[in-house]
């Protein structure tokens, strides 16, 4: 169905159109759908600070999102991976973004072995098979050139397919 | 099935992810009310338009009466008026070029291939609570007249940032961790600058075959724990050779003796 830009420019057109799906991203990337929601909030917020909002066309607002959350996520791994390095383990009782996505044992494995990929791979294998994004727009969102991005998408495709036929 | 069709039909799961039922009335109150992330943007902003047109520098200080205790911010006090500094103004220099402005080497180094270049100042830019900010400014390679501020994401020191704890961290330990990356991407350089007895700074750059990314941190060590905070030049200037980039840091963490 064809998107109504013209609503892309408010916060609720930009809202309906973007929401769902980079949450949907920041869950694949974070494994963890609480903070992917907040790491979406802030890269809204993101967003209405700088004031791009008032002045932006649907295409740069979309393309500022993406930054934003990819940026987000970034740091949300890092600071995690520390916390969990020197933190006792979280509570194993709530539900798995996993669980909560309903993938079935042949979809996790394919998630597993996502996740197992080097970074830039796996965020370029998220963009494209996800969000469908074209490989200008990855190269985009991600800061690397179009020609870097082709390179991710084959490596990682080639590296995915390789451990899942690793995988018993 | 292909396994592309296989990775598109197991990321497809992920449209089942509800978004919570707050979460356009928690954005519609960010627009409305000035929360405290537009606010913080809106203050940063003003902060440092003040700061780049007269040069003043407001400080702020965190304090940590027991080592045990997270660091915690204080009231920002204004540094004692003084002559202009000779940080690059975007109004008054057609081209403002890092070259020749902080020449203290603690404050600025090049990288040894000569294509970028890292400074700081002692600036704080408005207050937060749970995050501060640092900018930094993409002159585009040297050629634009107006630099942009580019929002990089800076963690305040907190409890799950101590990341040396009931042992005797030392520097050659924060550094390690400092110049380390969580999946294990491809470092090009990392460079480390004395702030002060106590500080630290770091910057990092990514290798071009992953991308090339600016990590900036700071670490400390208080007693027996050290603290890091760090944050990444997003990807808009990832495109841009690192040179001509200046960096301005926020106070730096002065601790009390």
């Amino acid at each position: 169905m064809p998107r109504a830009r013209d609503d892309e420019t408010t916060l609720e057109g930009l809202y309906e159109a973007n929401y769902r799906g980079l949450l949907g991203l920041a869950t694949v990337m974070l494994h963890d759908r609480g903070m992917a929601e907040e790491a979406v909030q802030e890269a809204f917020v993101r967003l209405i600070s700088s004031g791009r909002l008032e002045r932006g066309d649907p295409d740069r607002l979309d393309a500022y999102l993406r930054k934003a959350l990819i940026n987000v996520v970034r740091s949300r791994l890092r600071r995690r991976f520390v916390a969990r390095k020197y933190s006792p383990p979280v509570d194993g009782s709530v539900a798995s973004a996993e669980e909560q996505a309903m993938l079935n044992e042949q979809q996790r494995a394919v998630i597993g072995a996502l996740r197992d990929l080097a970074a830039r791979q796996r965020e370029c294998l998220a963009l494209r098979y996800y969000l469908d994004l074209s490989d200008a727009q990855i190269a985009d969102a991600l800061g690397l050139s179009t020609s870097s991005v082709k390179t991710h998408l084959r490596r990682g495709i080639d590296s995915l397919a390789a451990r899942l036929e690793a995988a018993p | 099935m292909r396994i592309e069709e296989r990775l598109r039909d197991a990321l497809r799961a992920y449209d089942r992810i509800e978004p919570s039922p707050d979460a356009l009335q928690r954005l519609r109150t960010t627009v409305d009310s000035g929360s405290p992330g537009l606010w913080r943007g809106r203050a940063m902003a003003s902060a440092l338009v003040a700061v780049l047109a007269t040069g003043a520098v407001v400080g702020a200080r965190l304090v940590s009466d027991r080592p045990s205790e997270e660091l915690r911010l204080v009231t920002p006090v204004q540094r004692p008026t003084g002559p202009p500094t000779t940080e690059p103004s975007p109004s008054s220099s057609p081209s403002p070029s890092p070259k020749g402005t902080p020449s203290d080497n603690k404050t600025h180094f090049v990288s040894e291939d000569g294509t970028w270049e890292f400074w700081y100042s002692k600036s704080w830019f408005g207050p937060t609570t749970g995050k501060r900010g640092w900018s930094v400014y993409n002159f585009n390679g040297g050629e634009s007249s107006v630099p942009t501020p580019i929002e990089v994401q800076f963690h305040i020191v907190d409890s799950s940032a101590v990341i040396h704890d009931n042992s005797d961290p030392t520097l050659d330990e924060l550094q390690a961790h400092m110049c380390s990356d969580v999946n294990d991407r491809q470092i090009r350089e990392c460079k480390q600058v004395e702030i002060n007895s106590r500080v630290w700074a770091w910057a990092l750059v990514y290798s071009e075959e992953e991308g090339p990314t600016l990590s900036l941190g700071v670490g400390t060590i208080v007693g027996d724990k050290s603290y890091f905070a760090y944050g990444y030049v997003p990807g808009e200037s990832n495109h841009q050779p690192f040179l001509g980039q200046i960096i301005e840091v926020f106070e730096s963490f002065i601790l009390h003796a």
